[in-house]
């Protein structure tokens, strides 16, 4: 008895200090941003700052164009993943519940790009963008993420469950094939869309190496890029790197805490990583 | 009369279909096919912006061989991808356990251990790149508190790559931790129930009933672990350590191609990782498939 009293308090002290390793990374972000200037490199460090300020926020998001950064950031991921929601639910719907021909052919070549890595495709497509004169522009980045391989096979496979009654019930009630679509089909499969929609939007605002490749100017700068920037500038003026970096990362830490129960079946339902 | 009806109501689907169709596989041979079979056709000429492509033949896969910096860049994408996969995917395991085994607080702890997973690797290689400082940063007076020597984490060519690799697996534990907690909810309470009537210890059961019956986990966590891990850029490329001891594979390929315009070099390169990559994945189907544990 005593030893699993014992056991269960060492198992506690092992799994508050591994949380406290997972939080206070973000503490100590937050912290540097609001410190007076002297405490941001004081030594020893000071941890809880007894004055603050949130001058350096202003000047970041005004002066410094971290208000246009998140503006892009977010009018880009919010196309994106309207489009990848409306493209993958039509088109896993079309694979699923029509017969036509060459239909396995065509699923199975989609498939496969899967497995190319982006490695492979980021210099052609770089190029071919480059030739109708897309780069240095917002749409290098939205255009060609408007569909998604994935997004398309996941939709499909909960298209399965959907019984043929329902579109058969819609075509006698004279329902337009899109009608029945949009109207009969898709609000069958909210759970998958909300998964595939927190997905989509949040690898959207994380994605560096993409617009790193196509992005030049800096203001058609995303949040990372901006950061990345930020970094190799102010990289003595840590309050300013610090203040950069919480207004990219708290809004969606702020989504995830108030959606979490989707976020973590839509994890173990996709599978899928950032 | 009804004939008509069923004839005009085929053609609605049909023209359904081809609506869908005909954008979708239009998108997806400009954005995918044409790219793959572009990128092939690139790696096969030498190839910047200013001059026409000029054939070269296999030469840019010959000068694969030989590249010391390709195989710098290799190793340290082998060693991010190992670590990665093993050091996190059994900390998760122990961490998922853990967060399993308690009656109260599962979901906020849950919860707690994502947080990192939500992060983009650019603000993760920021905050990390602050907590290592050398002169001014958290994590050297944590070490002289406890009467340790100060380090000098990315600053130094030896420990660069290894503090990097740490911040990385700080940042993906969560997800690998939420997976397994959902594998771990799939087994039946039963199997542990037996195991205690006829006596066992909790490692035994974890030994004997968990670890088998996660096999599947462990395969899928293994092969994506390894597709990741070699594609890894973000978070090497924003923690940088000195003299290249942090540059991968993908950040080789992306200085190549887009600082140095050597687009040939890079796509063969590209090439180059497709292959490992594809091996890899059949290696590890080979390995694992060979035995399956049914109860």
């Amino acid at each position: 008895m005593l030893k699993r009293r014992i056991l269960g308090i060492i198992k506690w002290i092992i799994l508050i200090s591994g949380g406290i390793t997972m939080v206070f990374p973000f503490y100590w972000m937050i912290i540097t941003s609001i410190k007076i200037q002297s405490e941001v490199m004081k030594i020893p460090p000071v941890l809880f700052p007894t004055r603050i300020t949130f001058e350096r926020y202003g000047r970041v998001i005004g002066e410094l164009q971290f208000g246009r950064f998140f503006f892009n950031s977010l009018y880009i991921a919010v196309t994106v993943t309207m489009a990848v929601l409306f493209t993958s639910s039509i088109v896993g719907y079309v694979f699923e519940k029509f017969q036509f021909k060459y239909r396995n052919t065509i699923f199975l070549a989609l498939l496969s790009t899967m497995m190319v890595p982006g490695a492979v495709t980021m210099i052609p497509l770089y190029l071919l963008l480059g030739k109708v004169g897309l780069v240095n522009s917002h749409l290098a980045i939205i255009l060609p993420a408007l569909g998604s391989v994935f997004g398309i096979f996941l939709m499909r496979q909960t298209m399965q469950s959907i019984p043929n009654e329902f579109i058969e019930a819609g075509r006698i009630d004279g329902a337009s094939e899109f009608a029945i679509f949009w109207k009969l089909i898709l609000p069958q499969t909210k759970a998958t869309l909300s998964a595939l929609a927190i997905f989509t939007f949040m690898g959207q605002w994380n994605s560096f190496l993409w617009p790193l490749i196509v992005i030049s100017s800096q203001d058609q700068y995303t949040l990372p890029l901006g950061l990345r920037m930020f970094q190799g500038q102010y990289w003595s003026d840590m309050g300013l790197v610090m203040t950069g970096a919480t207004i990219s990362v708290i809004p969606i830490l702020i989504v995830f805490l108030s959606m979490q129960k989707t976020f973590v079946r839509g994890v173990t339902l996709t599978g899928l990583k950032g | 009369m009804s004939q008509v009806g069923k004839k005009k109501r085929l053609d609605a689907k049909q023209r359904f279909v081809l609506a869908v169709l005909i954008p979708t596989v239009l998108f997806f041979v400009f954005f995918n096919f044409v790219p793959i079979i572009y990128a092939f056709y690139i790696s096969f000429h030498e190839m910047d912006f200013l001059n026409p492509p000029t054939f070269v033949g296999l030469e840019n896969y010959k000068r694969l061989i030989g590249d010391t910096h390709l195989y710098s860049s290799l190793r340290v994408t082998a060693i991010f991808a190992v670590t990665t996969v093993f050091i996190g995917g059994f900390l998760a395991f122990c961490f998922a356990l853990l967060i399993n085994s308690v009656k109260r607080g599962a979901a906020v702890l849950r919860t707690v251990y994502f947080l990192p997973v939500m992060t983009s690797l650019v603000a993760v290689g920021v905050i990390w790149g602050w907590l290592y400082q050398p002169r001014f940063g958290l994590l050297n007076e944590v070490l002289k508190l406890f009467g340790l020597p100060r380090q000098m984490w990315l600053s130094s060519p030896k420990t660069a790559l290894a503090s990097a690799i740490a911040a990385s697996t700080w940042q993906g534990m969560g997800y690998t931790i939420v997976i397994f907690l959902a594998g771990l909810h799939g087994i039946s309470r039963t199997y542990y129930e037996a195991a205690e009537v006829d006596g066992a210890s909790s490692l035994q059961k974890v030994w004997y009933i968990t670890i088998p019956l996660l096999r599947p986990t462990f395969v899928y966590l293994l092969i994506t672990g390894f597709i990741t891990g070699f594609q890894v850029f973000d978070q090497l490329y924003v923690m940088s350590g000195p003299l290249n001891s942090t540059r991968g594979f993908v950040e080789l390929l992306y200085t190549r191609a887009f600082s140095y315009y050597q687009m040939g070099r890079a796509s063969a390169m590209a090439f180059l990782l497709f292959a490992i990559i594809v091996t890899l994945t059949l290696i590890q189907f080979r390995l694992v498939t060979r035995q399956q544990v049914e109860y």
